[in-house]
């Protein structure tokens, strides 16, 4: 048992290191397989990538907002008051506080834009308002439901909070994020198609080759696996070299990107692929490039029979 | 045992290359198959060596039914099989030990063993000097020998030859002759496809004499 198990690795590990030979050997072919693979999976990364950096961005300017409560001018300052302190204590709130009209009239006379003009009102036309600021966990679509539950509150007369232009924008991405999807499918097929047809070139070029194993007594397996084994190491190093591509790309756009956010006030930094993107554009390569030249394979290896006696 | 019951083979062009074809070779037995040109000695040896299929009868080899061998057991079949070509197919990319070692690496033979008995087969048709040679620098002598040699380097069972003096001058001929019925002396079954008589009558062995396909002589030699 020890002996097949010792043979079944021994096998594996001399395909793989002819295979490995046969690609230093010829580093442009091997090099130019990788860089189609690398730009078939760095595009929708990189889409990808760009969706997840500008709901970061959206994200910070919508925690920046808050969200002003108008109650009904009937409302006294002790049930708006405790309606603030009600309000704070919910989940999705950091602070809730209550500006009576008083107060509210006081603090646009210091903001100095009127003038005299308040002095002239016969009385004050303001209403209490509770200033709430939302967690900053929130999404756009959580502070929306809770901004409705807040409308069904009877003391409430109206609720105001600039969240459209955070929505269409939150729609424009899932709208992008579906192309990316889209895109990454249509890529990953073109990636099986390419990896498979150069597996089917392979065989067609060392027919000879696979009618000798066959006639002394390969099995298919055997016969499968330098082209399997090609086929994902070329989706392998296509994946690193993808990664590369988007790293590069990070840090060709992150300095540009966090000056712009600096002068609109916002300490935004773009987030790249990061270490971890190794694995995983590497793990899509490898599945991909294993997947197409199996498929190939398995539907080549078949047609080709020993002739020769 | 190789039992061949009423087998034909006839091909989509329409050439009947076997007609109605019984014989019995047993274990152990040397057997020459002659005939001219296009006789059907080479359909022969595919259908034993499965590469072709009756298109009647049945072939047997030691009770397993060729005909009706399932596709993934054929690997296991042939790897009890030793075959020398004419023309011997190479790995022009590997040297003559690696090419003699192939049936030994395809059954996950480790490399030490694949490298001493690839070696003692190069040793037996005496090439060993040359182990490290490519295939395309040997000469035609040579390179019948190294296709012996890949055929006996996994000690086959049975070992089928074609024409496989077809290209030499009478003394090579001849050395590579008597080391097949040196083979079949260890026990291997032999079964040579020629045209040229003389080594029948030299070695002194069964003879299948095929005509357009037809076993129209079949004759140990003490019957001669």
């Amino acid at each position: 048992m020890d002996t097949r198990i010792a043979v079944f690795f021994q096998v594996r590990a001399q395909a793989l290191v002819a295979v490995l030979q046969e690609l230093v050997y010829a580093p442009a072919g091997t090099f130019l397989g990788a860089a189609v693979v690398a730009v078939a999976l760095a595009l929708p990364a990189g889409l990808y990538g760009l969706t997840v950096n500008v709901e970061r961005l959206t994200g910070g300017w919508n925690r920046g907002n808050e969200v002003s409560i108008y109650l009904h001018r009937s409302v006294t300052d002790q049930a708006g008051r405790r309606l603030a302190a009600n309000l704070a204590r919910e989940p999705e709130v950091v602070a809730a506080r209550y500006v009576s009209p008083n107060s509210g009239l006081q603090e646009l006379a210091r903001s100095g834009h009127f003038g005299n003009t308040l002095a002239l009102l016969p009385h004050n036309p303001l209403p209490p308002v509770i200033v709430l600021k939302p967690r900053n966990a929130l999404s756009a679509q959580g502070l929306s439901a809770f901004i409705t539950e807040i409308r069904t509150i009877p003391d409430v007369a109206t609720v105001e909070a600039d969240l459209k232009w955070v929505q269409r924008l939150q729609a424009g991405l899932v709208v992008v994020r579906r192309i990316g999807i889209l895109l990454a499918i249509a890529l990953a097929l073109a990636i099986l198609v390419i990896i498979g047809n150069s597996a089917r070139l392979q065989i067609l070029n060392r027919r000879g080759e696979i009618e000798l194993m066959k006639l002394v007594g390969a099995t298919d397996g055997f016969i499968r696996r330098p082209f399997v084994y090609t086929g994902a190491l070329q989706g392998l190093f296509g994946g690193m070299l993808g990664w590369l591509l988007l790293a590069l790309g990070e840090s060709a756009l992150s300095f540009p990107v966090a000056h712009l956010a600096h002068l609109y006030g916002n300490r935004f930094t773009l987030h790249g692929p990061g270490l971890a993107g190794i694995l995983d554009l590497g793990g899509v390569g490898f599945m991909l490039g294993w997947l197409g030249a199996r498929i190939a394979v398995g539907r080549h290896l078949g047609d080709i029979e020993p002739a020769q006696v | 045992m190789i039992e061949f019951s009423h087998v034909s083979k006839h091909y989509r062009e329409g050439h009947e290359a076997i007609r109605d074809l019984s014989f019995r070779i047993e274990r152990e037995e040397m057997v020459f198959i002659t005939g001219h040109s296009g006789a059907g000695k080479s359909t022969l040896l595919k259908l034993i060596a499965r590469i072709e299929q009756p298109t009647r009868g049945q072939v047997v080899v030691d009770g397993k039914n060729l005909t009706r061998l399932p596709r993934r057991h054929i690997p296991s079949y042939r790897r009890r099989l030793g075959v020398v070509f004419q023309d011997n197919k190479f790995l022009h990319d590997r040297d003559v030990l690696e090419n003699v070692g192939l049936p030994l690496a395809v059954r996950g033979t480790p490399a030490s063993e694949i490298r001493k008995r690839a070696s003692a087969a190069l040793d037996k048709v005496g090439l060993l000097a040359r182990a490290h040679a490519m295939p395309i620098t040997l000469s035609g002598g040579e390179q019948q020998r190294v296709g012996i040699a890949r055929a006996i380097a996994h000690r086959p069972d049975v070992l089928l030859a074609d024409e496989p003096t077809g290209n030499l001058d009478g003394d090579l001929s001849d050395t590579i002759m008597d080391l097949f019925r040196e083979f079949n002396e260890y026990g291997v079954t032999v079964i040579i496809a020629t045209h040229d008589r003389r080594h029948i009558s030299r070695l002194q062995k069964r003879a299948f004499m095929l005509k357009d396909g037809a076993l129209i002589e079949d004759r140990p030699w003490d019957a001669r």
